[in-house]
């Protein structure tokens, strides 16, 4: 009987996790889809103008479309007021929240990949974790510190001194050193100088000097070392592009609703969840953290079916 | 007040967009990727 009564109310899943996985993967197909250009060189694409608030580089051999950061950096440094890169974090962070970090972007597709290689979903102390999430938004606010000043001493004196000061960051401080600029950039150009006879610990590439190739190479490495001890270490902790989006996320018109009546408050989702949110502390009608990429691993994974997204 | 605030920053995203629409600024963008992008 008790067999009978449980086969009647098991739910059919709908499997979140794996459609994400599958819409990760497309996305960074297409954000990355010049790279068909190396495999098949009949097609003949060109970079999309579009500004798209993920942290996708600008200055990658396969982009497709740029981040809309490394827009607004190169902008700055011109200097033109970013108003289509900057409405791209309006309209779809007033939307959509942190969605696009955990279903399009290419850096969260590898973090997504590092995890299921590693395995688990560990936890880091709750205190450690709290400081540690404000690393992004001090490396958002030096990017845009060092860009909005640089872009206002351009109209005095001073603005070529401080360009020359800047050096190879006048185009934003992350613009050379970002994860992605190494992976499909930097790393590429080594390679081909290499092929082509030079010395391969010689890291000055044609695009910047050696000690940027060595910073850019320390930071990829915390990237994939930060990711395997850590589920998505970059998105949580480092990601200027995700706390920019996280302003917008507290307010969005998408986020979670749990539904009080259903919930148990068995803490599945509290332990599934990759940004280490915590969720039954959360207001039941409307759940709008900062962190929360909308992954829906929690919805996924409620045994009671209490957690939905939820648009108003 | 989190649906206002929502709203506005919708409605400030559609305003900057249209301002830089109308200000040309695609052609800056294809100028940074012709510039940038190897």
């Amino acid at each position: 009987m008790s067999s009978k009564a449980t086969s009647k109310t098991r739910r059919v899943k709908f499997p979140y996790s794996l459609f994400r996985n599958i819409c990760e993967f497309f996305g960074f197909l297409l954000l990355n889809a010049l790279a068909f250009k190396y495999v098949y060189p009949f097609i003949e694409t060109q970079a999309i103008p579009i500004p798209i608030p993920v942290q996708a580089s600008l200055k990658s051999t396969y982009s497709l479309m740029g981040g809309s950061l490394d827009y607004i950096q190169v902008m700055l440094s011109i200097p033109v007021l970013p108003l289509i890169p900057v409405a791209s974090f309006f309209i779809v962070g007033s939307i959509l929240g942190r969605f696009f970090c955990g279903w399009l972007c290419p850096m969260g597709f590898i973090q997504d990949l590092i995890l299921k290689i590693r395995g688990g979903n560990p936890k880091i102390n709750p205190r450690h974790h709290e400081a540690l999430k404000k690393i992004k938004f001090i490396v958002l606010f030096a990017t845009l510190f060092i860009s909005s000043t640089l872009a206002l001493s351009q109209f005095t004196e001073q603005g070529l001194k401080y360009k020359r000061a800047l050096g190879p960051f006048t185009t934003g401080i992350l613009f050379h050193i970002q994860p992605e600029t190494t992976l499909a950039f930097t790393i590429p150009q080594i390679v081909a100088q290499y092929g082509y006879g030079s010395d391969l610990l010689d890291f000055t590439t044609v695009w910047s000097p050696g000690y940027l190739t060595l910073l850019g190479l320390a930071i990829l490495a915390l990237f994939f070392i930060g990711g395997y001890s850590v589920p998505w270490f970059w998105c949580r902790y480092m990601c200027p592009t995700g706390a920019l989006m996280g302003i917008f996320a507290k307010v969005s018109f998408l986020g979670l609703s749990r539904d009080p009546s259903k919930c148990t408050k068995c803490g599945e989702c509290v332990s599934i969840c990759p940004m280490q949110i915590r969720i039954l502390d959360m207001p039941w009608e409307k759940i709008n953290d900062q962190e929360c990429t909308l992954c829906l691993e929690c919805v996924g994974a409620c045994p009671t079916g209490a957690l939905s997204p939820k648009l108003s | 007040m989190r649906r206002m605030l929502a709203s506005l920053a919708f409605t400030l995203g559609l305003l900057m967009l249209t301002v830089g629409l109308y200000a040309d600024q695609l052609d800056h963008l294809k100028l940074i990727i012709k510039l940038h992008v190897p």
